[in-house]
Formats: structure tokens, sequence, C-alpha cells
């Protein structure tokens, strides 16, 4: 039983096109667009970026306990950045939540970036967002920069890699460290 | 080093690896969980040990001649959480047949009387390890893991690494789905 089901599940990922989660964005690629509906019933698009000197794609969601940790560090990095040709983007994918849930969050916690629902979770293929919250640093030219967690550690965090990759980005240059280890909880989107 | 099957020993498998390690022991790794009245019949010892890698190869060479499943888990992440009492069960069934269940968890050290409540209740007389890194790249460094969990690992009877375990096993080596895990541990306990 078991192994048919896992048979199944591994046939089934070869017909996706290898997974139903894609490997990562290689460092260096054109991010994919994207299309993904904010709490404010706007559709946005990776358009959103445009002109921008870098972009955060922070892929998250409102129940995991890693992104709970994460969103004040979410919300100063915006107030820091905003308005500073960076831009700040959140998606969730979890086919488990809905923008009313997500409309609920923004107010009780005074989520000042957008947060953005895409519900057939092509975004998180085609970025290859493994858990949440998992980071992505887009160039001026839209190109991956870095991808991995926002910091180092979710208690005492020593080394802002997000914050690190935006600095270097502002300044015409490439980021220092491109890529680790994102850790949080599973991404669950609906299959494509 | 401990061959014996018996329950006892494996009750003070922790103990004995705390000794084991010398200067690990400054701040108590193992505090038993017994309370002051007599306990009941049915209650299990659960210890939980702290530590580094260092803890965790210690643990994996104590261990010499088994079997070793390793489920990395946290008390935040709810697939760990519905996965974790299969890996008791698997424990109490196989034991005596040369498997031994290590769990470590992602929590952080604060998170500990959590954790330990958890184990607890799960009955996990197993050997339970709390890393001192908490969520975070030292953590995956630590231990090679890839971000999500659960994930598991599974070391033959001459302590090498043949499996791994996760929700989206496209992309690492020899990585299949948690489903398999049972099968694969059977093969495991027959091979020499």
């Amino acid at each position: 039983m078991n192994r048919r089901f896992c048979l199944a599940l591994l046939s089934a990922c070869a017909l996706f096109g290898g997974s139903s989660y894609a490997a990562e964005l290689e460092i260096g690629a054109k991010a994919p667009d994207f299309k993904a509906k904010g709490v404010d019933g706007k559709e946005i698009s990776l358009a959103e970026a445009k002109g921008a000197k870098a972009t955060v794609i922070a892929f998250t969601c409102n129940r995991c306990p890693v992104s709970i940790a994460y969103e004040d560090r979410f919300i100063n990095f915006q107030k820091k950045y905003a308005g500073k040709d960076v831009k700040f983007i959140a998606i969730n994918v979890n086919s488990s939540e809905d923008l009313e849930a997500m409309k609920q969050r923004v107010e009780e916690k005074g989520i000042n970036y957008p947060y953005v629902y895409d519900k057939s979770g092509d975004s998180a293929r085609a970025f290859g967002a493994r858990v949440t919250p998992h980071i992505f640093v887009l160039d001026g030219e839209g190109k991956l920069a870095y991808q991995g967690s926002f910091d180092d550690k979710q208690e005492g965090p020593k080394t802002a890699h997000v914050e690190n990759a935006v600095k270097a980005l502002m300044q015409g240059k490439q980021p220092e460290v491109k890529s680790n280890r994102p850790f949080g909880c599973g991404i669950k989107p609906n299959k494509g | 080093m401990l061959t014996s099957n018996r329950p006892a020993a494996i009750r003070s498998l922790a103990f004995a690896i705390c000794l084991a390690i010398s200067g690990g022991c400054e701040q108590q790794p193992v505090r038993s969980l017994q309370p002051a009245s007599p306990v009941s019949s049915d209650a299990v010892d659960v210890k939980l040990l702290e530590g580094d890698r260092d803890t965790y190869a210690q643990i994996l060479s104590s261990h010499d001649g088994k079997v070793i499943l390793v489920d990395f888990w946290a008390t935040w992440c709810g697939p760990c959480v519905k996965q974790f009492p299969h890996s008791i069960e698997l424990s109490r069934k196989h034991r005596d047949a040369g498997l031994a269940v290590v769990t470590v968890s992602m929590n952080e050290p604060k998170e500990r009387d959590s954790v330990l409540a958890f184990l607890t209740r799960q009955k996990a007389d197993v050997v339970n390890l709390l890393p001192r890194y908490g969520a975070g790249s030292e953590f995956l460094e630590a231990f090679d893991l890839r971000g999500d969990v659960p994930f598991y690992k599974l070391y033959d009877r001459k302590g090498t690494l043949r499996y791994t375990f996760s929700d989206d096993p496209e992309g690492i080596d020899n990585c299949e789905p948690i489903e398999q895990i049972d099968r694969r541990v059977e093969e495991l306990l027959i091979e020499n």
C-alpha cells in the first residue's frame, strides 16, 4: 500500500516536470513573474519591482511560528527601506490559508508591507520556495542575488543576510553571501 | 558500547552519553523528569539531552552496531508533531531487533520545558537531543539539513548514512518520502 502510494507519488512528480516544488532558482537567473492578490484586493505581479534597486520576495504565512517570529523583522525592514528604491513583498501560498485571515493578521499586527496571496502556488514553485519564511532578493535587473533565510538565527541573529544583500545591491554590488539554507515550516501550496 | 537491549540500559543511555562527553556536562544536560511523588507504573523515563554536533556524533557512535533513525522535529512544526508518535512506535516495535531512535529538536534552548513536556506526553523513551543552536543556519549546518522539518536520517549498523526522508524529497540524494521509513528500517535491520 505504502509502496504503491510512493510509486504513484514519484510518477506524479515525474509527470509534472520533476517535482511539485521545482528546484531553487539559481543565483543570477531572471526571477519568474507571478500573480498574487493583496489584502486590499489588488492584483500584483513582478512589475511591482520595476525601478527598484533591490526587491525582497518573502514567502511566508500566517500560521508558522517561525514566520510569526520574523514579522517584526519584516516590519522593521520595511520601515527602514521603504522609499529607498527597495521593495518588500510577502507572498503566502499555503492552501490552508486565505486572504480574509491574512487581512486580519495585517490589521492586528500592523503589517506595513504588501502581503499577497497566490492561491495557485505557482510563484512558490517557480522560485523554488521550500519553507516559510524563505526569502529571495532580486537585483535591479530582476535577477536573483540572494536566496535563503532572512538572517542566520531565529533567536539573537548575528548576520542579517537579507539586509546585507540589499545594502550591497543599493551600492551597485552583488551580495557577499548569495545563498544559505532557509529554515521554517514546510510550504504547502495548492498542487500545480 | 551498549549491546544490551534491556530497557534499563536504554533508559540510562542518556546519562551514559553525558558521562562520556568530557566537559559537556557543566550545565547538567540531563535532568530527570521524575516528580518527587511516586511515579505510576506505566510512566516512562523521558530524558532530554542538551548539546551540540559533538553530542550528536557521540550518540551515533554509542549505538554502534544498531540501525539508527533520527527524527529532526520541532514543537512548532505541525507535520512533525503529527509524525512524531510514529517514530516512538517504531522504536518500541524494533528496539529488540536493534533499532535506536534519536530525536533532535529545532526548538530554541529556552523552550526546553515545552519540548520536554511534549516528549513526556509522547512517552518518548528514546534519546532526545535539544541542541544549543535553536532554529537557524548553525543548526542546519551542524546536522547537514536542508531546512525543512520533519526530516529523518537513517543509518545502517555500520554507522553509514543510508537514507533520508522528507515530505519533499526531490533534489536530495537518497531522500525518499516519509512513507518509506518503515520499509527501509526493516530492510536495514536484516542487513548484517
